[in-house]
């Protein structure tokens, strides 16, 4: 919970700006004819501009704002920002509350807010890059109480979020496939499904391993052995070498290359492979599974351009296809 | 209820409440402002019954047509000098038309607009103190509308247009919004600036009635006092600076009459000469010792006559243009609309001699017109042998103890008033007994004239002020003598003289009425600069004086240098007040200097720059003066950015960069260098151009 706030200003509003103009309208005849009629008006408008801007500014204070990041952000992807806000404060509701958060997102609206009333909720927002997302501040705004200004205030919350590449959906077809097909037996024996011999049964064994119609028929005990299984291994090598990296279209070509591995990285890791990644300056070693893939794309999301070559870059399973990866494009 | 519905009732009420004060000022009649609010209710019935189907366009324009020959009548042949009139009715109608052709947001501002011109109007017309009742009331709804349609404007900005009722209990913060705004209402109508000295629209005197009584007029009848004593309009108020003698009366003339016309008396031929200012800067209109001084409100009446004591000698009044006549009348050039405001010197001699009249008398107040041979014949036989002084004096007792006084005669018709009052009825109100003494003084060659003016008054003891009303109107006689000058008799039966006074509740209740009349007119409608200067006198004489106590207190803390008891008081107090006079001027001026130095300094230090989010507001509003797209609170940039490059690709490359420096300035905690806010202002005015072209 943070309640440290930074004011923003204020903006004025269509309504606003007429109200200013009927005060200065009307003290023009008032100072020139001195009627105090016409200054209590006067004096009434103003006053009423003073108590519309405490209270807009009231409005926005005390409040006590968390946010709780998701586990996992893509860039271009809509998220959800979790956030509960609570009125700390001991006078007035607070009324029409509009939370943004950065980047493309919909804001949200608190129409109101109790004393010591908690709410909470989910705001939508867009990270358009991958990478280190700070969200130091979250928006506060509301017109409240008359329209005549948009008075704005920031919430410091410090949180920051991990951006994962974006997952490109033209490319995702290549890696998707019927179902898992990560896993094949190994010749070996194992504790796999495939049947791999059938031997004598030994001390030590599974006893439900004993394969009761061969015993039945030998009159031994006989032992039914697997196969040892184990995953299909793919390498995925992607040269980040860039020339020419300050040139913008060079820059966006990196970026489509990082989104082109991380949906490589991210579907055949769905379909159970076991996968290594290897750019230059980092090897992310051979594993399956939801840590491996979030250690492949906090890898992607963190990668930078490096402006020279070098050795071209080889899988460490020799045996396992690679499948490589550079910004001019392709695998 | 919906939204929409809503909007029409709060629209609706607050147009009906608008004009209420205007046929109270006079400046429509009833009928308007009834047919006005026929009109709204018919408005506000259709809505409730859910007829919210606009009147269409050429209908309102068949309407408009319509009205334009009542506003020829009213601008031309019906014109009368008042511009007011005619407007209000115009607002009035147009007011009524446009309800029932609201059918956009934008409709129910121009509503608005007409409602504020109405409200402007009956404030600027009013000065009765109940206009603060309106005005509260006024605010209040006014508070109200605005903050329910800023809230269905963002909860229908959000989809939330059938979000339970419960967000919008706006009860607690209307009254107390309200109550917060007449608060600091108060010391910003003390401190903003005025130009000139206060005017007051209207008739003034609170009752909105005009006051042209008590003989103020050239020419009066017999029955104008009589008439004007039933009434309890306040005429004027006044405080003595020091405390009036014992036995002291309070007798104010008001206007002087010489010609008797048969049933009424008229001014005659006083020449008038202007007044000038002596040393001391007062206007003197008489010889006498001047003794004792009063400030007197004078409340707006239908003549340039000032009404002052018998006994005035000077006059203390912020004027460059008063006239004096033979007869001793001061008056204006020109009539007042407000309450007037003046210091009278006095010299309360024994006796009521009239001291601003210095003049002896002339032949208009020796004309024997209106005297009979029967009147005559009793001045005599009453008058007896003696003196002037002896003889009116005989003559003033002799009315006063055998006639008896009466207000039933008001109206009564007769060829000869006088006569038919001396003999016929015996009974009369004042001016019958005094005219009937002038003529009588005249029949037997004594100088005699007709005053009318104010006798009496009631103390009103919340502000220590005598208050004269109407009622307190009263006419007597000024007869010359030689010896002693014009003096002042007063023939009226002492039961017929306005000082008997009421008492209990209802006279204490009026007397806080009164005396909240009296503030109202003195520090709000006749509130000006020189009450400002007079505060802000106050000001400095408190801060001088607090200087000058700091100043002892650090000199002398423990009062080691106190005189010793019977030293005498030798020291040069001229000197050394001159001396600190000038070095608390220095004192009082540092501070201002140095306040208005670090003002200065402040706002040049928070003075608005050049941001990202400046040039992403400016952006915005590009957008929406281009019509690119509606930009509602909720549009975030970056799918404002998307828009601009959808809808007008040839401005997307700058707008979009305005958008993630704004971004990352907003949001990123990063402040631009002095080199991206170049870039962000030629990137912003190459955005806006490409906007505007492709508009």
């Amino acid at each position: 919970m943070s309640r440290r706030t930074v004011p923003e200003g204020i903006r004025i509003t269509k309504v606003g700006l007429w109200f200013i103009v009927l005060t200065v309208l009307v003290a023009i005849p008032a100072a020139n004819t001195g009627n105090n009629s016409l200054y209590l008006v006067e004096a009434c408008l103003l006053a009423l501009l003073v108590v519309s801007g405490v209270t807009s500014r009231q409005n926005l204070r005390r409040l006590d704002i968390g946010l709780t990041p998701p586990t996992e952000v893509y860039a271009n992807q809509p998220f959800g920002l979790g956030y509960r806000i609570r009125h700390s404060g001991r006078m007035w509701d607070r009324r029409l509350l509009v939370i943004a958060g950065i980047g493309e997102g919909k804001p949200i609206l608190i129409s109101h807010l109790a004393r010591g009333e908690d709410l909470g909720g989910h705001l939508e927002l867009m990270a358009k890059k991958r990478g280190l997302l700070a969200i130091p501040y979250i928006h506060l705004s509301s017109i409240y109480p008359l329209g005549l200004f948009r008075k704005g205030m920031r919430y410091r919350s410090d949180v920051e979020l991990l951006v994962y590449p974006q997952l490109l959906e033209a490319s995702a077809a290549k890696y998707r496939g019927a179902g898992p097909v990560g896993e094949h037996p190994s010749q070996r024996s194992g504790g796999g499904h495939e049947l791999h011999t059938l031997r004598k049964f030994r001390f030590g064994d599974d006893r439900r391993g004993i394969h009761w119609k061969q015993t039945a028929r030998t009159g031994e005990l006989i032992f039914m052995e697997r196969e040892a299984e184990r995953g299909q291994r793919v390498s995925l090598l992607f040269d980040n070498a860039v020339f020419g990296s300050d040139d913008p279209e060079a820059a966006e070509a990196f970026e489509i290359a990082v989104s082109e591995v991380a949906t490589a990285a991210h579907h055949l890791n769905e379909r159970g492979f076991e996968i290594e990644l290897i750019t230059r300056g980092e090897i992310v070693g051979f594993g399956r599974g939801p840590r491996q893939r979030q250690r492949m794309l906090r890898s992607l999301a963190l990668i930078s351009a490096v402006s020279n070559g070098g050795q071209p870059l080889v899988g460490s399973d020799p045996s396992a296809p690679t499948i490589f990866f550079d910004v001019r494009g392709g695998d | 209820m919906s939204f929409a519905y809503e909007k029409r009732f709060l629209v609706a009420g607050l147009a009906a409440l608008a004009p209420l004060p205007l046929p109270f000022n006079d400046v429509i009649g009833w009928p308007s402002l009834v047919l006005f609010w026929l009109g709204v209710g018919l408005f506000a019935w259709r809505t409730s019954e859910g007829q919210i189907q606009p009147i269409p366009n050429w209908f309102m324009n068949i309407l408009g047509l319509t009205y334009l020959p009542i506003l020829f009548l009213e601008f031309g042949l019906n014109w009368q000098g008042r511009l007011l009139r005619p407007l209000v009715h115009l607002a009035l109608f147009t007011l009524v038309v446009k309800l029932f052709g609201m059918r956009r947001e934008r409709d129910k501002w121009h509503i608005f607009l007409l409602t504020f011109f109405l409200f402007v109007a009956s404030m600027g017309s009013s000065v009765h103190p109940s206009v603060l009742i309106f005005l509260v009331a006024f605010v209040s709804l006014s508070v109200l509308v605005l903050a329910k349609f800023a809230s269905f404007h963002v909860l229908g900005s959000y989809g939330a247009a059938t979000e339970p009722r419960r967000s919008l209990p706006l009860r607690g913060f209307v009254i107390v919004s309200t109550v917060l705004t007449m608060i600091g209402a108060i010391p910003l109508f003390i401190l903003l600036p005025r130009l000139g000295g206060p005017y007051v629209v209207g008739p003034g005197g609170g009752g909105g009635t005009s006051q042209g009584g008590a003989g103020m007029t050239d020419r009066i009848s017999l029955d104008v006092v009589g008439r004007v004593r039933t009434s309890r309009e306040v005429a004027m108020r006044i405080a003595y600076e020091t405390p009036a003698p014992k036995g002291h009366e309070m007798r104010f003339r008001a206007g002087v009459y010489s010609e008797f016309l048969g049933d009424g008396w008229g001014r005659g031929d006083h020449p008038e000469e202007r007044l000038h200012r002596g040393r001391d800067g007062f206007f003197h209109i008489g010889l006498g010792q001047l003794k004792s001084w009063a400030r007197i409100w004078l409340e707006p009446m239908a003549s340039s006559s000032l009404v002052v004591p018998v006994e005035v000698v000077a006059l203390d009044l912020k004027s460059s243009s008063l006239q004096v006549d033979d007869a001793g009348v001061v008056s204006m050039r020109f009539p007042r609309a407000g309450t007037l405001n003046y210091r009278v010197g006095m010299a309360p001699e024994s006796g009521l001699r009239v001291f601003g009249s210095t003049d002896g008398p002339t032949m208009q107040e020796s004309n024997l017109e209106g005297v009979t041979p029967a009147i005559a014949a009793l001045a005599r036989e009453v008058a007896g042998v003696g003196s002037a002084q002896m003889k009116s004096s005989r003559i003033e007792a002799y009315l006063a103890s055998e006639y008896d006084y009466t207000l039933d005669l008001v109206g009564s018709q007769t060829d000869s008033p006088v006569d038919s009052f001396l003999f016929e009825w015996r009974r009369g109100h004042c001016e019958y007994f005094a005219s009937s003494m002038v003529l009588m003084l005249r029949s037997i060659d004594l100088p005699a004239r007709f005053v009318t003016g104010y006798l009496g008054g009631e103390y009103n003891p919340f502000e220590g002020y005598f208050v004269l009303r109407q009622s307190d109107a009263h006419a007597w006689v000024e007869s010359y003598s030689p010896e002693e000058g014009w003096q002042v008799y007063d023939p009226t039966p002492a039961d017929g003289r306005p000082l008997a006074r009421s008492a209990g509740l209802n006279h204490m209740l009026a007397q806080a009425y009164d005396y909240l009349i009296f503030r109202w007119d003195r520090y709000v409608l006749t509130y000006g600069f020189f009450d400002q200067v007079g505060i802000a006198r106050k000001f400095l004489l408190f801060w001088k004086s607090w200087i000058r106590s700091k100043r002892s207190d650090d000199v002398d803390p423990a009062g080691e240098g106190e005189q010793p008891p019977g030293a005498p008081e030798t020291l040069d107090d001229d000197t050394t007040s001159g001396e600190l006079d000038f070095e608390l001027t220095g004192y009082q001026i540092v501070p201002v200097v140095l306040l208005i130095v670090l003002s200065a300094w402040w706002i040049w230090q928070h003075r608005p720059g050049f941001s990202a989010v400046h040039a992403y507001r400016k952006l915005r509003t590009g957008v929406e003066r281009n019509h690119v797209m509606p930009l509602t609170g909720s549009v975030a940039p970056l799918h404002m950015a998307d828009e601009i490059e959808r809808r007008r690709p040839a401005a997307s490359k700058p707008a979009r960069r305005v958008v993630d420096l704004y971004l990352r300035e907003s949001f990123g905690g990063q402040l631009l260098n002095a080199e991206e806010l170049e870039e962000l202002k030629s990137d912003l005015r190459e955005a806006i151009q490409s906007l505007r072209k492709s508009a």
